[in-house]
């Protein structure tokens, strides 16, 4: 697995962030994405900011881990920024050289545009660094509760979420095992043109997927003997329950979004 | 407890049967052991006792009650099973969670989830994993979270379809054990299904099926008594009956014929003290 990359890794913690109802939590990083792109002002970006890097700190995860696994995602913070330099041409010119105008609008647009992106990604990273994967289909299951009503299956989707996190370690070790089985044949993965190379990867897939498809049949007989029927008449071991830090948590959210929409234009 | 009534099973309507014609029963508090060779039926007879499979002709009743479409939770409660691969019988992301499953399918309050789940993972002495995740598990600990899981819904009978096959010689050693402590601490009825016939010493009984057919029904030791007729359908006898054989036809006749390695050695060391 690519280790520089920790979207998606928890981060087992006892924070105050660790321990918020995965709901409250999703809801938020919704509401705050939605948000970001209202932002104007230099106050309303110091909002988003204060929040941003204020979880960030309560989370207790070290900077220097967050900083690091953001890594991939500076080049494209970067790119976004150059590309707009280049490109917006508004605004007065600030400075000329070999016939290519730098525009303060360009230098605005670019910053702000920047500046999204790196609050989006932190809050959706920090949302998945400080919940387990478990707890945040919990959450999903909950919050999409209502769709059960326009006969949406959200059990069978948190289900299928949590059977699909449970497969993954078992799906990677059975792709290194089937490709060391194809090397020792004398598949070559590692060298040759690409062409080749993408052609090398169907002899691992179909095993793959056969072996999926036996383990899901497997699984749906075990499930069936242990007494599943669908969500019907389902209890669950983990119920969610809003607590206090919870209703703390809300408010202190609430009140920074009442500033952000004050400052926003 | 189970009791199988003239049931045969075909898999279409249009197939020959798989399942010809057999009566058997299972007492409660009983361990018999299924076996017979790949393809001889037994891993159908399993799938009908918790109604997985339905027969085509005849009746399954569990606890005098026949089982039917309607029936078929309840039936899933007292009958519980273990399949053979380990990875692909856990559904829940952790221990605790997969233990939970069947409880959860019942509908069982959460409030009495946890003593239930502890209680269970205690008796396959697998408490203190529950938060494990399934790949930090060897297979023979997995196939104990499935018994485990089976257990919290209290269970009255267990079936083990070739649960220990792709276990390593410790695992098998140790899931045969605690199947012994399930049967004498808990009174459990075990359904053994296997084509291991040292997995079948440790049986009450013992049902051997060829072609569909009961072939065989009776102790363990009248069964290895069969010898050579044994390999005829496809059965390897476990070595102490080999040996024993071999003795007899080298004119060495041990008083009774052995079941396992402990009773082959105290006949072979008292041997020349009876003469």
């Amino acid at each position: 697995m690519n280790q520089s990359l920790i979207i998606g890794q928890y981060v087992p913690g006892e924070s105050f962030i660790h321990r918020l109802d995965p709901r409250l939590k999703i809801l938020i990083v919704f509401i705050f994405v939605l948000v970001i792109f209202s932002a104007e002002t230099w106050m309303s970006f110091m909002t988003l900011f204060t929040l941003a890097i204020g979880s960030a700190i309560i989370s207790r995860i070290s900077v220097s881990y967050i900083l690091k696994g953001l890594k991939p995602v500076w080049f494209i913070i970067a790119l976004t920024f150059i590309l707009h330099i280049f490109l917006t041409r508004e605004g007065n010119i600030l400075y000329s050289f070999w016939g290519v105008n730098l525009y303060d609008q360009a230098l605005i647009q670019g910053a702000n545009i920047s500046a999204r992106l790196f609050l989006l990604i932190l809050m959706t990273t920090l949302l998945t660094l400080t919940t387990t994967p478990i707890s945040i289909t919990d959450a999903v299951e909950a919050l999409l509760k209502p769709l059960n009503k326009l006969r949406f299956p959200v059990h069978e989707l948190a289900l299928m979420m949590s059977i699909s996190l449970r497969f993954i370690p078992t799906l990677m070790q059975e792709m290194d095992k089937i490709s060391k089985a194809q090397a020792s044949r004398g598949l070559d993965l590692t060298t040759g043109p690409i062409k080749e190379r993408v052609k090398a990867i169907i002899p691992l897939l179909i095993p793959l997927f056969i072996s999926a498809f036996k383990r899901a049949e497997d699984l749906a007989l075990a499930m069936e003997a242990r007494g599943y029927r669908g969500g019907e008449g389902r209890t669950k071991l983990r119920e969610l329950t809003f607590q206090k830090v919870d209703l703390l948590a809300a408010i202190v959210f609430i009140g920074i979004m009442i500033v952000f929409w004050l400052t926003r234009t | 407890m189970i009791k199988f009534d003239r049931v045969s099973f075909r898999y279409r309507d249009d197939s020959s049967k798989v399942i010809n014609d057999i009566n058997l029963s299972i007492d409660r508090g009983e361990w018999v052991a299924l076996i017979g060779h790949n393809g001889s039926g037994k891993s159908t007879v399993a799938k009908m006792m918790n109604g997985l499979l339905l027969p085509s002709e005849g009746q399954v009743f569990i606890d005098d009650i026949e089982l039917t479409e309607q029936n078929l939770i309840e039936v899933r409660q007292k009958v519980g099973m273990v399949f053979q691969n380990p990875e692909n019988q856990f559904v829940g992301t952790t221990v605790l969670d997969d233990v939970a499953f069947g409880l959860e399918n019942l509908g069982v309050d959460p409030e009495y989830m946890y003593e239930r789940i502890q209680q269970s993972l205690k008796q396959v002495s697998m408490d203190g994993y529950e938060q494990h995740e399934p790949h930090r598990l060897s297979g023979g600990q997995k196939q104990r979270i499935a018994i485990a899981g089976v257990l919290a819904m209290l269970p009255e009978v267990i079936v083990f379809d070739e649960a220990t096959t792709m276990l390593d010689p410790m695992g098998r050693k140790d899931l045969l054990q605690t199947m012994k402590t399930l049967k004498e601490e808990r009174g459990l009825s075990i359904v053994s299904i296997t084509h291991d016939l040292t997995e079948a010493a440790f049986a009450d009984r013992v049902l051997v099926l060829n072609q569909g057919e009961v072939w065989f029904e009776g102790e363990p030791r009248q069964l290895f008594a069969k010898g050579e007729e044994l390999e005829n359908i496809g059965l390897e006898p476990p070595f102490v009956t080999k040996l024993y054989h071999q003795l007899k036809s080298e004119n060495i006749t041990l008083e009774r014929e052995p079941l396992d390695f402990k009773e082959l050695v105290d006949e072979l060391w008292t041997l020349h003290l009876k003469k």
